[in-house]
C-alpha cells in the first residue's frame, strides 16, 4: 500500500476523534465566567488581580473524544494572583480559593459538591455534554525566582510566566513559606503555542482567505490541526485504548504531550509526523531527575510519580514499543485488516468510503501464517 | 533508563515486530505480559512444514532471566495431559536448558523461535497424529536426569543417571570413577572435560535460580 493511503486513514481516525468546535467555545466561555466571578467586587480575591488562562488540551487543540460514551471532558485552568507567597500559607489560599468557586457554584445552582485535588479544586459541570473543570489556584512567582529559570537557559518571555501553586502534599504546605512548588503551565502553553504556530502558517492564511478568521492572530490554537497537534491526539487515543482496563497505569496526557513537541521536526503529512514523534520520543527522557521537565521550569518534572512508582515509567516504555510497532505495521494491511486494526488500536469505526482506497488482495494467496521458522533442534517438552 | 533494563534485555520490540499478533498489555505487577495470537510456519529436518496459530498469554517475571517466562495456550486447544506445569502452564522443556537458552540469548525473539514455535509446532504435529519432532521427556525427575544425561551424551536413561551421579559429585572423586560412557577408563581420562563444563554451569544455574 502507498503512503498516502495511510495518510488518508489515519487522517480520517483524527477527523473522529475531534471534538465539535462548539466544546471548545463552551469551554472558553466556562473560563471567562469564572474570571468574572473571581474578579467581581465581592471577591475575596478581587483584590491580587486573579487572571484566569485556559490550560491543557483545550487550549493545546489536542482534546479527544473519550472512549467511554459517559466520561468526562477535563477542562483545565490556571488562577493568577499578584501577592506574595509569604502573604498567606499554601492552605489558606487554596482554602480562599475554594470558597470563591464554592460560591460560583452555588450561585450558578451546580448541583455536584466541589472536590479538592492536592493542587486544584474540581468542578463538576452537568449539561448534555459533561465537563469536570480543575481550577489551580498559583501565586505569580517572585523576579529572583524567574531570574533562576533563565539561568537555566529559559527565554525571560517564557519564564516571567512561572508561578508557585500550592500542594497538599508539601512540606510547607501549612506555615508561611517562601518555598513553594514552581511550576510553569502558562509558559509551556506559550512554548507549545510558539512551537507549533510555524507549522500552521499555512492553514492560517488560509484560513483568513476564506473569511472564517479576520486575520491570522484570531484564529485559536485548536483550529490550527497541525499535525503535530494531530499526532498527539492520535498517540493520546492509542493510550486511551491501550490502557483501557487500568487508566490509573496509562501515560499521562502532558508526558506525552510534551515529549511529542520535542520530538516533532516539521513532517508535513500525519504519518511522517507522528511515526518521526515516536521513533524520537523517548531520546528526550532524561535518565535522571527530572526526567521529563517543563521546558520552561525545569524544575518541574511531568514524570514525577515514575520515582516512586516506577510501574508508569514501565507502563509508558510498554505503550511506547507498541504504538511504534502498530504505525509501522499500518501499511502492511489490507483494507480488511485496517479496518479491524484501526478499530482494535483506537477504536475507531472507519467508513466504507475511508477505506476505499485500500485494496484488499484479488486473489487469495496461499502465503505462509506468520514468519517461518526453521527449528535446528529444541527443548524436549517435559512435566511434572 | 532504570526501568528499561529489562524491556532491553528482551529486545520486546524486535519480538512484537515478527509477532505481530502478540500484543504487550499494561503491566500491573512489574511483570511484561504479552497476549495474543503466535502464528507460525515452522519445519524441522525429517518433519513437513506446518502453518498454525495459537493463541497465547506470555508472562515474563520481573527477576527474568533467573525465573522462567509462564506461557499459557489461552484458545482451549492443548489439553491438560499434555506436558503442562501447575495451573497449566506450558512445560516447554528442562528447566535447566529454558535457562542454558536463555542465558546464550535473552531476546524474546528467540525464546519465541526456539522455545514456544518449536513446542506449539511439535503440538500441532502431534494432533495431527505424528511423530513429536524433536521428541519428549518423561515427566518429573527421570525427565530431568534424562535430559542432563542427554547434554552429555547419554542415549539411555542408565547412562543418563550415571553421568548426572558424576556431575553431582565434587571433581576430585567423580574424576577417579569408571566413565559413564562405559569405555572401561577413569572419567578423569575421558569426558572430564564435558562433565566438569557442565558441572560449573548446573552449579551456577542452581545457585541463580529463582526460588
Amino acid at each position: 500500500m502507498d503512503k498516502l493511503a495511510v495518510v488518508k486513514v489515519l487522517d480520517s481516525v483524527v477527523d473522529s476523534l475531534d471534538i465539535p468546535e462548539s466544546y471548545y467555545q463552551r469551554a472558553s466561555d466556562r473560563h471567562h465566567s469564572i474570571a468574572d466571578w473571581l474578579c467581581r467586587p465581592e471577591s475575596k480575591l478581587a483584590l491580587y488581580s486573579p487572571h484566569v488562562t485556559p490550560q491543557g488540551s483545550f487550549r493545546y487543540g489536542t482534546v479527544v473524544r473519550p472512549i467511554h460514551h459517559e466520561a468526562e471532558y477535563d477542562l483545565d485552568n490556571v488562577v493568577t494572583l499578584q501577592m506574595s507567597k509569604v502573604d498567606k500559607t499554601q492552605s489558606e489560599l487554596k482554602l480562599l480559593f475554594g470558597e470563591e468557586l464554592k460560591a460560583y457554584a452555588k450561585a450558578h445552582g451546580m448541583l455536584s459538591p466541589l472536590e479538592e485535588k492536592p493542587r486544584c479544586w474540581r468542578l463538576h459541570y452537568a449539561d448534555e455534554v459533561s465537563f469536570h473543570l480543575d481550577s489551580l489556584p498559583c501565586v505569580a512567582e517572585e523576579p529572583a525566582i524567574v531570574q533562576a529559570i533563565v539561568a537555566q537557559g529559559v527565554p525571560f518571555e517564557l519564564a516571567k510566566r512561572a508561578v508557585a501553586i500550592t500542594d497538599q502534599r508539601h512540606p510547607n504546605y501549612l506555615v508561611l513559606s517562601r518555598d513553594w512548588l514552581i511550576s510553569n503551565p502558562r509558559g509551556f502553553a506559550r512554548w507549545f503555542e510558539e512551537r507549533t504556530r510555524v507549522f500552521a502558517q499555512p492553514r492560517l492564511r488560509a484560513l483568513v482567505e476564506m473569511k472564517k478568521f479576520a486575520s491570522v492572530e484570531d484564529v485559536p490554537p485548536y483550529e490550527w490541526k497541525t499535525p503535530l497537534q494531530r499526532s498527539i491526539q492520535l498517540l493520546k487515543r492509542h493510550r486511551d485504548v491501550m490502557f483501557r482496563e487500568t487508566p490509573e497505569l496509562a501515560p499521562i496526557s502532558m508526558i506525552i504531550t510534551n515529549l511529542a513537541t520535542h520530538a516533532y521536526s516539521g513532517e508535513a503529512d500525519i504519518y511522517d509526523a507522528v511515526t518521526g514523534i515516536v521513533s524520537r520520543m523517548r531520546s528526550f527522557i532524561n535518565p535522571l531527575y527530572p526526567r521529563v521537565p517543563n521546558p520552561t521550569a525545569p524544575s518541574e518534572d511531568y514524570a514525577d510519580k515514575w520515582s516512586k512508582n516506577p510501574l508508569l515509567e514501565q507502563n509508558f516504555l510498554l505503550w511506547h514499543s507498541q504504538v511504534q510497532q502498530d504505525l509501522a505495521r499500518l501499511h502492511t494491511l489490507t483494507r480488511d485488516g485496517m479496518d479491524r486494526e484501526i478499530r482494535g488500536r483506537f477504536d475507531v469505526q472507519l467508513t466504507r468510503d475511508q477505506l476505499s482506497h485500500i485494496s484488499n488482495p484479488l486473489l487469495a494467496t496461499a502465503a505462509a501464517v506468520g514468519p517461518t521458522v526453521f527449528v535446528p533442534s529444541a527443548p524436549k517438552p517435559w512435566g511434572k | 533508563m532504570p526501568g528499561d533494563s529489562l524491556l532491553k534485555q528482551l529486545a520486546i520490540s524486535e519480538a512484537i515486530n515478527r509477532f505481530t499478533n502478540l500484543r504487550l498489555v499494561p503491566s500491573k505487577d512489574g511483570d511484561i505480559v504479552l497476549r495474543g495470537v503466535i502464528d507460525f510456519t515452522a519445519s524441522a529436518s525429517g518433519c513437513r512444514m506446518l502453518s498454525d496459530s495459537y493463541e497465547i498469554n506470555l508472562r515474563i517475571p520481573t527477576s527474568y532471566p533467573s525465573a522462567l517466562p509462564v506461557v499459557h495456550e489461552t484458545g482451549g486447544r492443548i489439553p491438560k495431559e499434555f506436558h503442562k506445569l501447575e495451573a497449566n502452564a506450558l512445560c516447554l522443556g528442562s528447566p535447566f536448558r529454558l535457562w542454558l537458552l536463555i542465558k546464550q540469548n535473552p531476546s524474546l525473539l528467540n525464546f519465541i523461535e526456539r522455545v514456544i514455535v518449536p513446542y506449539l509446532y511439535a503440538y500441532s504435529l502431534h494432533e495431527a497424529g505424528e511423530a513429536m519432532p524433536f521428541g519428549e521427556l518423561r515427566h518429573g525427575v527421570a525427565g530431568l536426569v534424562d535430559d542432563l544425561g542427554e547434554m552429555l551424551g547419554a542415549t539411555d536413561s542408565k547412562t543418563a543417571a550415571a553421568y548426572v551421579e558424576a556431575v553431582m559429585r565434587r571433581k576430585r572423586i567423580a574424576n577417579k570413577r569408571p566413565c559413564p560412557c562405559g569405555s572401561g577408563l577413569r572419567l578423569g581420562r575421558c569426558h572430564n572435560r564435558q562433565v566438569n563444563g557442565l558441572r560449573v554451569t548446573f552449579r551456577l544455574y542452581l545457585s541463580r535460580r529463582a526460588t
